[in-house]
């Protein structure tokens, strides 16, 4: 197979780049692997590594973000938070604090007058508590004080006088399913938040018939998105009392709806915009500094300015979902998998901020790649008086495809199979039914393609360093998705942009995504500059702002550049087709006797005669043609797309520090058309470096619902020293059919597939497979002496 | 309550004058008061980079520094190394080899390789990490980042030849 694929590494400069460019491409060891699984659409500008458009504003340190806006006459707020992790709110005493220096108001869930409640699935958090109901952990919110300065409402919030009563709290999800334990839902009578049942085959028989079982439990912990940017923003009224909230996240229009919902203010009198984000991850799909922005703006019609220290960010944010996994596997003895039987129990904290959506992906994930005849996966995700869990990149996808790519691992060691092979002779063929929900195999399966373009770049397996020293290599598939806007759930079904070209020739894109950091409004961009000929310097991209950038929805599960990608490219195909038109009209001939190239309309018999993309521009605003075009995408193929990765490692333990050196990670990414090399690359490594950081890191230790890492000093992400010797990553061009371009999804993936690659090279090295993580160098000199 | 104390500080070639509370640090001084939002906070605790700055030559985190001992020092932020009209070629190679995402902590890192090339001009991969490695980077994994310094030393090294 390998020999007919052509593998071409570009060393050139590509076209399209600004003349200050240097010569970035060649160092990047990006390899393009040709499929010829089906044509890769020919592009000028999509497709090329272009600097990011917001660039320049980044690396000078100009690019504002939420806690750079300063208003003339803003106050500051300062949330007031419960040090219990389960107690009754008997009383709120604000009397002291108002009499202090600068305060404006203490405001309580008294003087809200909706809902009070937000959350992704569904409005289940209170924005405050109210007196008589519970705080669920430590730092829920139960008052806001409003001051002159930042010290000013710091000072206050510490003299507001709330009576809390103390309740019985829960720890341990499997506590919480107990009956006597302390209840937590708001509308069920257990801790159950929900459950997930997969039962195809017969699981007992094949468990009985196979020449193998494994059966082991994990320990999947959770993490911290450490995002740089702690969560910040600011809120503005008019005398009419239409609210302004500007803030980073991840969905504009959701925190639109949750504070209409919450504060009972009309959908029409809210703008949010959701501005550039110091890393997002999944954690500002959230709310966080909104709605109390809005209500602070409410209340005092002041302008007011909220900034979350570093530790109230770790303290608050929703984190990563834990599970424990106890896995049964079982397989022929020529390393075919027969059977899986898995139990999963997973913790949503306080309250289920996301997590019947994340538990239901993180099950669907546990096949992976694989095609198993007998499933059977049972599970529960239960509240507790922990931090709250919520969405972080994977959304439950690392924390399922992990425990099957350690299992199949020992698997093949037990069988004496080539880990490869077994991966091979596993792995998905085009008539596999996959679990993950709203997924169907619809583009050819570049599974293998992955694995061996890993192995083909990894080059040998290196030797140690020196003597003394082990080296181990270890391999990992996943088949993560990626959403297409199909999908029936309100924010997520359809994506909006409109496309404006200017009487001067220069163009607006107007589209509701966030920039989260990922390059999305450079893709934009270049998808606009490829389609109308106008040069990406005269493009503006307005995102993020609810008011003027229609519905994008959000900007998670590796979706933007294949929905909001699709949803740019066909309103630029229609403006493009207008003015064509009306670019024949002032050529006096017919569109179809007109030839485009980039940034100019020729007459095909005449090339003497043709009209630039300027001069078509003014001549529709002189002849009165609508220059705007406002283009709604839906897919209704799948709800899903789907592609795969392999991660490949090879690291250096020392046996008697315990310490682990990575080598080199490889990923091995079923792409699509890459839209931006560069961004997709970034996203590629970047999600690696998270994933080494989850499995030899970052240990977020709570103990009886108190966070024990409360900041960066305490909870370690990787610096530049903890990188690997290389990186390399090999993006595989075969094209989703759907997809503008060609282009599949990648922000999360990179996350998905390392975690099990490294740890699976821990295990080639040591003998021993780590269950739970982070592998810190004590856990490996422990697990070395055992 | 507290003595207030006029600070006089140039930031970038320019002179600057505020007031500010004893326990003010230069990094609420630089942001509050004088309006460089190019210095950004993380954790104000040091653990975290993104409030790096150049002080009297040496690479501070602006958030451990009082904003009283830095009076009448001279300060270098990311947008005295280059604004967007005329980028530096260290900002440049930040942008051409994708040593940027969400842009938070890049202001830092733009600091502290400028520090590291004004010392070493031909500085390994190594050099740069050990370099860097006071600045948490959570988008990039630094890979892309290394490759910008490298990139911009040997371009650098190119021009003063």
């Amino acid at each position: 197979m390998l020999d007919e694929k052509r593998v071409r590494v570009q060393t050139a400069p590509p076209d399209g780049r600004p003349a200050h460019a240097g010569d970035g491409w060649s160092a990047s060891r990006i390899v393009e692997v040709d499929t010829g699984a089906a044509e890769v659409e020919e592009t000028a500008i999509v497709g090329k590594p272009i600097p990011r458009i917001d660039g320049p504003m980044k690396v000078s340190g100009l690019q504002q973000y939420g806690a750079d806006y300063y208003v003339p006459g803003m106050l500051f707020v300062k949330v007031v938070r419960s040090p219990y992790p389960h107690a009754q709110v008997q009383g709120i005493e604000a009397s002291d604090a108002l009499q202090l220096p600068g305060v404006k108001a203490v405001i309580t869930a008294a003087d809200i007058k909706g809902a009070n409640r937000h959350g992704l699935a569904g409005p289940n958090r209170p924005a405050l508590i109210p007196i008589g109901d519970n705080v669920r952990y430590i730092g829920d919110p139960v008052a806001i004080v409003v001051a002159e300065t930042v010290e000013q409402a710091e000072t206050a919030a510490k003299a507001v006088m709330v009576d809390y009563k103390q309740l019985p709290a829960v720890f341990d999800p499997e506590d919480a399913l107990k009956h006597d334990a302390p209840k937590l839902n708001y509308d069920r009578d257990d801790n159950i938040v929900s459950t997930y049942n997969l039962e195809r085959g017969d699981v007992e028989q094949a468990l009985a018939e196979a020449d193998a079982v494994i059966e082991q439990t994990y320990h999947v912990p959770s993490q911290d998105h450490v995002q740089l940017e702690p969560e910040s923003g600011i809120a503005t009224i008019d005398p009419e009392g239409n609210l302004t909230i500007i803030a980073a996240s991840q969905d504009p229009f959701y925190i639109l709806q949750m504070i209409s919902q919450a504060l009972a203010v009309p959908e029409s009198k809210i703008r949010v915009k959701s501005i550039a984000s110091g890393g997002s991850f999944g954690v500002k799909a959230h709310i966080n500094v909104q709605v109390h922005l809005a209500l602070a703006a409410l209340v005092t019609k002041r302008p007011v300015k909220l900034v979350w220290s570093r530790e109230e960010s770790l303290l608050v944010h929703p984190k990563r979902h834990p599970a424990r996994i106890h896995y049964k596997m079982g397989a022929r003895k020529d390393g075919r998998i027969t059977v899986i039987d898995v139990e999963v129990l997973s913790d949503s904290g306080a309250y289920p901020a996301s997590s019947p959506y994340v538990f239901n992906v993180l099950c669907g994930a546990i096949p992976g790649p694989y095609d198993i005849p007998n499933i059977r996966v049972r599970g529960k995700v239960v509240a507790t008086n922990n931090p709250i869990k919520g969405t972080f990149r994977g959304y439950g996808d690392p924390q399922g495809f992990t425990p099957t790519e350690l299992t199949l691992t020992q698997m093949a060691a037990k069988l004496g199979i080539d880990p490869v092979h077994m991966r091979l002779i596993n792995g998905h063929t085009p008539e596999s039914k996959p679990t993950q929900h709203g997924v169907h195999i619809d583009h050819p399966v570049m599974l293998g393609e992955t694995i061996r373009q890993a192995l083909a770049v990894a080059g040998p397996k290196p030797e140690p360093s020196r003597s003394g020293l082990l080296v181990g290599r270890g391999m990992s598939c996943v088949m993560p998705t990626f959403d297409v806007a199909g999908g029936k759930w309100g924010s997520m079904a359809g994506t909006a942009a409109n496309v404006e070209i200017l009487p001067e020739g220069s163009a607006v894109v107007r589209c509701g995504v966030s920039e989260i950091g990922v390059g999305i409004t450079t893709v934009l961009a270049q998808i606009a500059s490829e389609e109308l000929g106008v040069s990406i310097q005269n493009i503006q991209v307005v995102f993020g702002d609810s008011l003027i950038s229609p519905k994008a929805g959000p900007s998670v599960a590796s979706r933007q550049a294949y929905t909001a990608g699709n949803a740019v490219r066909e309103a630029c195909r229609l403006l493009h087709k207008r003015m064509k038109e009306c670019a024949a009209r002032e050529l006096g001939v017919a569109p179809e006797e007109l030839w485009t190239a980039w940034g100019k309309f020729v007459v095909e018999k005449e090339p003497s005669r043709s009209l630039s993309v300027p001069q078509v521009a003014a001549a529709m605003f002189r002849t009165g043609i609508d220059r705007e075009v406002h283009y709604w995408f839906r897919a209704t193929h799948a709800e899903y797309g789907h592609l795969y990765v392999t991660a490949l490692v090879d690291l250096e333990v020392d046996p008697e520090t315990g310490q682990i050196r990575v080598l080199q990670v490889v990923n091995s990414h079923d792409t699509g058309k890459a839209l931006n090399p560069l961004n997709v690359r970034g996203q590629l490594i970047g999600g690696g470096s998270q994933a080494l950081g989850w499995v030899l890191l970052e240990d977020l230790k709570v103990q009886n619902g108190r966070l024990l890492t409360p900041s960066l000093t305490e909870y370690l992400t990787p610096t530049s020293m903890d990188i690997p010797d290389s990186y390399k990553t090999v993006i595989i061009e075969a094209p989703y059919p759907t997809g503008p371009y060609g282009a599949k999804g990648v922000g999360e993936h990179g996350m998905d597939s390392t975690p099990a690659a490294i740890l699976n090279a821990i295990y080639d090295a040591i003998g021993v497979m780590m269950t739970q993580w982070p592998v810190t160098s004590e856990a490996l000199w422990k697990a070395l002496r055992q | 309550m507290y003595d207030t104390h006029t600070i006089r500080l140039t930031i970038n070639g320019v002179e600057e004058e505020t007031t500010v509370k004893p326990y003010a640090t230069l990094l609420d001084a630089l942001r509050d008061q004088l309006n460089h939002i190019e210095v950004k906070e993380g954790c104000a605790v040091g653990d975290c980079g993104a409030c790096a700055v150049s002080l009297n030559g040496v690479t501070v985190c602006s958030c451990l520094v009082l904003a009283r001992q830095a009076d009448g020092a001279e300060l270098v932020t990311a947008a005295g190394i280059g604004k967007p009209e005329k980028l530096h070629p260290l900002q440049e190679a930040f942008m051409d080899y994708g040593g940027i995402q969400c842009g938070f902590c890049t202001p830092g890192l733009i600091l502290s390789s400028k520090a590291l090339l004004d010392e070493n001009p031909h500085p390994t991969r190594q050099d740069i990490k050990v370099a860097l490695s006071g600045n948490y980077c959570r988008c990039t994994g630094y890979e892309q980042v290394i490759e910008a310094v490298l990139a911009a030393a040997e371009k650098m090294d190119g021009q003063n030849a």
